[in-house]
């Protein structure tokens, strides 16, 4: 019991971290509340529907077989294939990842030609309705990804054997923390600090020759593509796409939260509140077993904490528990 | 005979207009879109389901759906009016609807829960169109709806107008500081708007639960619409707001009817795709909605002569 709780905290806190960290660098650095960020989790998501296909087609398995109708038979065949070709399911992994970051780096980019034409705060609702229609498109077309009931994928860690699960979760732990590294590199360079110049004062940044469209564009597509790829690490860690799970309280609202607990702005405050946040989450999910007497579903009192802890982090603690930091800049003496 | 289309899609349109004119009046008063107007028009159909499942009509739960719809937001204006003295940003202004959207959407559930339990079927999702009452061959809540909306636009037209109190409001969203110091109690003026935008929040929740199914997650799809609605007609213009949710509730029901009779009734599930598509190719054409544009054109006109 203990062990598959800190297995499935590790988990989420990887998956969630990354998501924490791409929005921090949209709202926290930029300025920008991107709330319909799950737009490129689904979109990652549904991308992983290629590499079962591509699968079809290498090993030649079930010609007649359809992935979605047939899912159970194409599963179990395609497991047996991969389980025994490392070689093949690494690749497969791999082009699945860039294809799916690449997406959805193009979708962030495409549809900032409409955002960036909205004022500040409409901006915010009109990318959650953006979400949403890509949430309804994943949900409605079966042929692709089973609609509203999900499809399961095959195993690409089948060829660990006994190992798939544990190998399952130290990539995912592996690719958490090489975002940390590279959020870290990325937001701690001249580009980071633009950023924040443009969060701050946007015409100052114009007068010093800034092309601050550009940059905030190019903000938007980077933490687009990682958005891109938690929607993959998510289908791969629970070897099934289900687009309904990706709705805008767990993948937008919730990281919001956490941003805001942890501290606007700050890597470090995101992964605090990442962390936290999901520890919580799944301590409450564990809570019906000692609270069978009340006469309500708990998991509504999950989304009501959500909302008192937002609530209050906002109106007493706006900067959070790690709040960013301001170096002064150091000038040079003549 | 009125085809049954026709009748969804002005349902839907007067539905809408009530609750785009409520949210932008919400919108130009303090700054902010209230993402909570949604959860509230949900809470209030549920009012009006539990009323239907006591025995009463659904139009009787307006005397109490529309005080609930005030109550709640009046909470989530004296907040952002406590925020606002500490001083707290636009985003996080919005943050705290958000909260409270979700807190709400909390509630909402638990209620729904203790609603559908007193129904002999349960199930999350409820029409209440067989407690409508009809005229003539239509159902009952076009001609409330269409009464309402139009009835309600046109009233608070020449509550802005003609008022001491609407010149204070039009004062207050032109410039609020300017009209503090002229002796306008800003503060009491925009409660009034809001307490009226949560009064439409209510009477337009029940009227939606007469003619469309409505369940707990439907709010998302609610404030979709009347986002779109909202920035089509002209977000910082509820007479605009009021014209942009009309059109886009119209026009929705029937875009998606006319495509359903070439394509097949699959594309039915895809409707919400619409509003927003046009709002898409809108903000490319009139960034400040469609009202401002028709306003320019009156002026050249008037120029030319």
């Amino acid at each position: 019991m203990i062990e598959e709780f800190v297995i499935e905290f590790l988990a989420m806190f990887a998956i969630f971290g990354i998501l924490t960290l791409a929005l921090n660098l949209q709202y926290g650095f930029m300025g920008f509340l991107n709330l319909g960020i799950y737009l490129q989790v689904i979109a990652g998501a549904l991308t992983m529907g290629i590499f079962p296909r591509l699968a079809m087609e290498i090993f030649g398995v079930s010609p007649g077989l359809d992935f979605v109708y047939d899912n159970p038979q194409v599963v179990a065949s395609l497991n047996q294939s991969l389980s025994t070709s490392p070689g093949v399911s690494i690749l497969l992994l791999l082009i699945t990842i860039i294809v799916a970051m690449v997406i959805a780096a193009f979708l962030g980019w495409l549809f900032t030609h409409f955002e960036f034409r909205l004022s500040g705060i409409y901006q915010v609702i009109f990318v959650i309705a953006l979400a949403e229609i890509v949430r309804v498109i994943g949900m409605r077309y079966r042929p692709w990804a089973g609609g509203s009931i999900g499809v399961n994928l095959p195993d690409l860690f089948g060829w660990l054997g006994t190992y798939h699960y544990l190998g399952r979760f130290v990539f995912l732990l592996g690719v958490f923390g090489i975002v940390i590294l590279v959020f870290i590199r990325f937001c701690n360079s001249p580009f980071g600090r633009l950023l924040k110049t443009i969060r701050e004062d946007e015409p100052a940044a114009k007068c010093l020759g800034k092309d601050t469209d550009k940059t905030k564009r190019i903000a938007v597509t980077v933490a687009s593509a990682f958005a891109g790829l938690v929607g993959v690490l998510f289908c791969l860690y629970y070897a099934s796409i289900i687009p309904a799970t990706f709705n805008g309280d767990d993948f937008a609202f919730w990281p919001l939260a956490m941003i805001i607990m942890g501290g606007t702005g700050s890597i470090g405050g995101a992964l605090l509140g990442a962390a936290v946040f999901t520890f919580l989450r799944k301590a409450i999910f564990m809570l019906p077993t000692f609270l069978y007497f009340l006469p309500f579903d708990i998991k509504f009192f999950d989304i009501i904490f959500l909302g008192l802890i937002l609530l209050l982090f906002i109106l007493y603690k706006p900067k959070g528990i790690l709040p960013e930091k301001f170096r002064p800049m150091r000038i040079h003496k003549r | 005979m009125i085809d049954i289309m026709l009748i969804t899609g002005l349902v839907l349109a007067f539905n809408l207009s009530l609750q785009t004119m409520g949210f932008s009046l919400q919108h130009v008063t303090l700054g902010i879109p209230n993402i909570a107007h949604g959860v509230i028009v949900v809470i209030a159909a549920y009012v009006a389901y539990l009323f239907y499942l006591v025995g009463c009509s659904p139009y009787l739960s307006l005397l109490v759906s529309i005080p609930v719809g005030v109550a709640l937001t009046l909470v989530i204006f004296k907040t952002l009016l406590y925020a606002k003295k500490r001083g707290s940003s636009k985003y996080a202004l919005l943050i705290i609807t958000l909260a409270y959207a979700v807190i709400f959407f909390g509630i909402s559930n638990i209620f729904a829960a203790q609603v559908i339990a007193l129904s002999p079927v349960v199930t999350s999702y409820f029409v209440l169109n067989r407690a409508d009452f009809s005229f003539f061959g239509l159902p009952g809540v076009l001609l409330v709806s269409g009464v309402a909306s139009f009835g309600l636009a046109a009233g608070f037209g020449f509550l802005l107008m003609k008022t001491k109190l609407g010149i204070a409001m039009r004062a207050v969203i032109e410039n609020a500081p300017l009209a503090e110091t002229q002796g306008v109690d800003t503060n009491r003026v925009i409660a009034i708007a809001w307490v009226f935008s949560g009064a439409l929040a209510g009477l337009a929740g029940v009227l939606y639960s007469l003619w469309f199914v409505v369940s707990t997650k439907i709010w998302m799809l609610m404030l979709i619409r009347v986002l779109c609605g909202c920035v089509v007609g002209g977000i910082d213009k509820p007479h605009g707001a009021f014209l942009g949710g009309f059109a886009m509730g119209l026009s929705e029901i029937l875009i998606i009817t006319a495509l359903a009779g070439f394509l097949g009734g699959w594309i039915t599930g895809y409707r919400l795709i619409i509003p927003v598509l046009i709002t898409c190719v809108v903000l490319l054409i009139a960034p400040t909605g469609v009202i401002d544009k028709l306003e320019k054109i009156k002026l050249k006109r008037f120029k030319i002569k």
